[in-house]
């Protein structure tokens, strides 16, 4: 080991010889690494400071979570106003409210503990965390997160505000709701629906960025959760030039059974759009009325294959005798899902129709010997 | 009567503990699953109420492991969860839960809930 040492200094002592020899002086190499070395320390300095400090933060935040607890706490399970102000002017809270009340880091905390448990509490819980929320007028930093430059800071007072049920403050989040951030535009929408319910759809009268299919699955389920209101000022949305409204107008119409507008679904059908088509035909097979399977039958040459099957499906519900002669047309179709879906439409429209069928096809070959059972067990 | 808290969510904890103490209950606050099943051995509660998603045990394990045990087996279990599906509901009962509290909830109601499934002799 001694060796070992005694041969690493000696080649380190000959590589500076070396370098000073042919490179630099020996000083300047002696300079070079005091000044490295120095570097290194001012580093390592700076490095202990920041986890420090960071520590430091971590422990204070800890320290108030714990008060915060308490705080709230006493609060949730409050049963009268009077006991509400009783709790909030103890001096001990009022002390730590002040703390609170004083930085704005402090606030966020206060914020985002009141909105993360308002999550998870109802009734008298909630309103009690909504009164704390107002008494300690803490709107106003939410609003001044709205203004932050970082749009996840932007996004995240979106979200506690809707948590937090602050009405008042849905002409703020109204302008992010046709924002060019998707993320930020998202929650916005998500934000008013949650707060104002079917109401809170009127930002589909300005939207002109897509309304994606996650993004109207998220407003039909938090729709769900809300009575369902008087829809009847939907016209415009049938007329927007955005598709994804008038798709996302279409679907409501279809989940909320709105007979009103028969008409302007059916003008839907012939639209230049073969999406919005898919959807209208779906969406007018559940406000059908006695002319519905007609019409369907009148616009199937011009739609593709999954919608015409869909409107196959829909005949077996709505279907009349007047479209037995196209059913009857479609069991020579290449498509073997066309012959079934239709086989079965004929079957649930006319009592004589399977005996039609059997008539027509030879029941002994593929497809109809697996076909023939099947329809067999519809009828 | 005794009663022991399981959720890893410090404000969820709090807010019950005081609900439950201004009932006149005793409370016992754990905050993972482990710390709950030593602590029912231990204390010995009257009844248990337990979130599902927590560190090292789950509220389910809880359910198990309690209903199977000879001395605790009918202490009573209230599990509070966020998780609705009725999958994890009907699991829950099957293992032995004795009711079964979605999030977001009323501690009033929970309240009412811990009188009607105490002990006969333990009733507030």
């Amino acid at each position: 080991m001694f060796t070992f040492l005694n041969f690493f200094s000696g080649g380190i002592e000959k590589i500076i010889n070396y370098l000073g020899q042919h490179f630099f002086t020996q000083q300047t190499l002696f300079n070079t690494i005091i000044i490295v070395g120095f570097l290194i320390i001012i580093l390592i300095g700076f490095i202990f400071i920041y986890l420090f400090r960071k520590k430091k933060l971590w422990r204070r935040k800890v320290f108030l979570q714990i008060s915060l607890n308490n705080f709230i706490g006493e609060i949730a399970i409050c049963e009268s106003e009077d006991e509400l102000n009783e709790v909030y002017s103890n001096p001990a809270h009022q002390k730590a409210m002040r703390q609170f009340q004083r930085r704005e880091m402090d606030r966020n905390l206060l914020i985002s503990e009141l909105a993360e448990t308002s999550k998870k509490f109802r009734g008298i819980t909630m309103d009690n965390i909504l009164w704390l929320f107002e008494k300690m007028n803490l709107e106003k930093q939410l609003v001044k997160n709205l203004g932050n430059k970082k749009w996840h800071k932007k996004a995240k007072a979106i979200q506690q505000l809707a948590y937090l049920q602050q009405k008042k403050s849905i002409k703020y989040i109204f302008s992010f709701t046709n924002h060019e951030n998707d993320l930020l535009r998202m929650e916005a929408q998500i934000a008013i629906v949650k707060m104002i319910g079917f109401d809170g759809l009127k930002f589909l009268n300005t939207v002109t960025y897509p309304v994606s299919e996650w993004q109207q699955l998220r407003l039909i389920e938090e729709l769900s959760s809300h009575h369902a209101a008087d829809l009847r000022n939907m016209n415009q949305w049938f007329k927007s030039e955005n598709l994804t409204v008038l798709n996302f107008t279409l679907r409501l119409v279809e989940i909320y059974r709105l007979y009103d507008f028969y008409d302007e679904v059916k003008d839907c059908l012939s639209h230049q759009s073969m999406t919005i088509c898919k959807t209208a035909a779906v969406t007018i097979s559940q406000i059908s009325n006695e002319t519905t399977a007609d019409l369907l039958v009148a616009h199937y040459p011009d739609y593709d294959s999954f919608t015409q099957l869909k409107i196959l499906e829909v005949l077996q519900v709505d279907g009349t005798k007047n479209q037995l002669p196209f059913l009857f047309s479609l069991l020579d179709h290449g498509d073997d899902s066309y012959k079934l879906e239709a086989a079965k439409a004929i079957v649930k429209i006319s009592k004589s129709g399977m005996e039609k069928i059997e008539k027509m096809v030879d029941g002994t070959l593929f497809p109809w010997n697996i076909i023939v059972p099947q329809i067999k067990n519809v009828a | 009567m005794k009663i022991l808290i399981a959720d890893d969510e410090m404000i969820m904890l709090k807010i019950i503990e005081l609900r439950l103490k201004k009932d006149g209950h005793e409370v016992i606050v754990t905050s993972n699953g482990q710390e709950a099943l030593e602590q029912i051995k231990l204390q010995d509660p009257d009844m248990i109420i337990a979130d599902i998603m927590m560190p090292f045990t789950s509220g389910l394990e809880i359910v198990s492991e309690v209903k199977q045990s000879g001395l605790h087996r009918k202490v009573p279990i209230i599990i509070l969860s966020s998780m609705g599906q009725e999958n994890v509901v009907l699991e829950a009962f099957n293992l032995g839960a004795d009711d079964y509290i979605t999030k977001p909830f009323s501690p009033n109601e929970l309240s009412m809930r811990v009188k009607r499934l105490a002990p006969p002799t333990n009733h507030l």
